[in-house]
């Protein structure tokens, strides 16, 4: 009677693991959102051993980082924003705004590359005049977060929850402030 | 401007970074700064928000001599 019971017992617990493997098995990609290099992989034929396979995965990441920019960070959900606001190629930024660039202005070829050159060596991807502006910006969010303080402390803040969700506003600008005050520092 | 892989450096508007190494080295640069930014200025205010009325004034208060000090920075003749 116990050989029954523990023969029942460890059936169940095989099926149940069994069900547990099959459930966590991550289902495929579709095949429209695999990338280019991923498709290639697929074509080739399967490598003898694990060592074989690391080496391809290796020199594909490789091909990859050298031609492909991916944003796979955690903003990336601003993406589909970027261009309805206007930040694309033909737009200047102006207070971290787009505006039209302006076509009369003519910079020589070595200036770009110079200017391209220092930014990539500082790893930075705005310019002296927008970082000026910028700072110019937290400066004023900054005295806009201080008015807003002093509004939501000193007048509006009434001792109970509201003054706490008031003085929680303060986010808001302050967050501009240092936002635009480090962007300007470290042209970013 | 960096989480689409684009720079405005070189006085001709928005372009590609063409090398996608240093587009990803911007990226992670600029993230990193946002996270930042957004704890500190988070935790700060999150501080500034749960403290009592009373101790939230003052702070206010010291905050605006603060800010009048540095409005006024070379303003003032010595």
């Amino acid at each position: 009677m116990t050989r029954v019971a523990v023969a029942v017992i460890l059936a169940a617990l095989a099926t149940a693991a069994e069900g547990f493997r099959a459930s966590s098995v991550r289902p495929a990609r579709p095949l429209a959102r695999r990338s280019a290099t991923h498709m290639r992989l697929l074509a080739r034929p399967a490598p003898a051993d694990d060592e074989a396979k690391a080496a391809v995965a290796t020199a594909s990441a490789a091909t990859q980082a050298a031609t492909d920019f991916r944003n796979d960070g955690a903003f990336a959900w601003m993406l589909p924003y970027m261009e309805v606001i206007g930040w694309k190629p033909g737009q200047t930024l102006y207070g971290a705004m787009p505006v039209h660039t302006d076509a009369t202005v003519v910079v020589p070829p070595a200036a770009v590359a110079a200017r391209r050159d220092a930014a990539a060596e500082a790893l930075q991807n705005i310019g002296s005049d927008e970082r000026a502006r910028r700072a110019q910006l937290g400066t004023a969010f900054a005295a806009v977060a201080l008015v807003y303080a002093t509004w939501a402390s000193l007048l509006a803040d009434d001792g109970g929850l509201t003054g706490h969700l008031l003085r929680l506003g303060l986010v808001v600008p302050l967050f501009l402030a240092e936002g635009f005050q480090v962007s300007a520092e470290e042209g970013l | 401007v960096a989480q689409a892989g684009l720079w405005d450096v070189d006085g001709t508007g928005l372009a590609e970074i063409e090398d996608a190494t240093l587009a990803r080295a911007i990226l992670a640069k600029v993230n990193r700064m946002n996270m930042a930014t957004g704890v500190r200025v988070g935790g700060a205010v999150a501080v500034f928000a749960a403290l009592p009325h009373a101790q939230a004034a003052p702070l206010v208060v010291a905050a605006l001599l603060c800010g009048a000090l540095y409005a006024s920075r070379d303003k003032i003749p010595t």
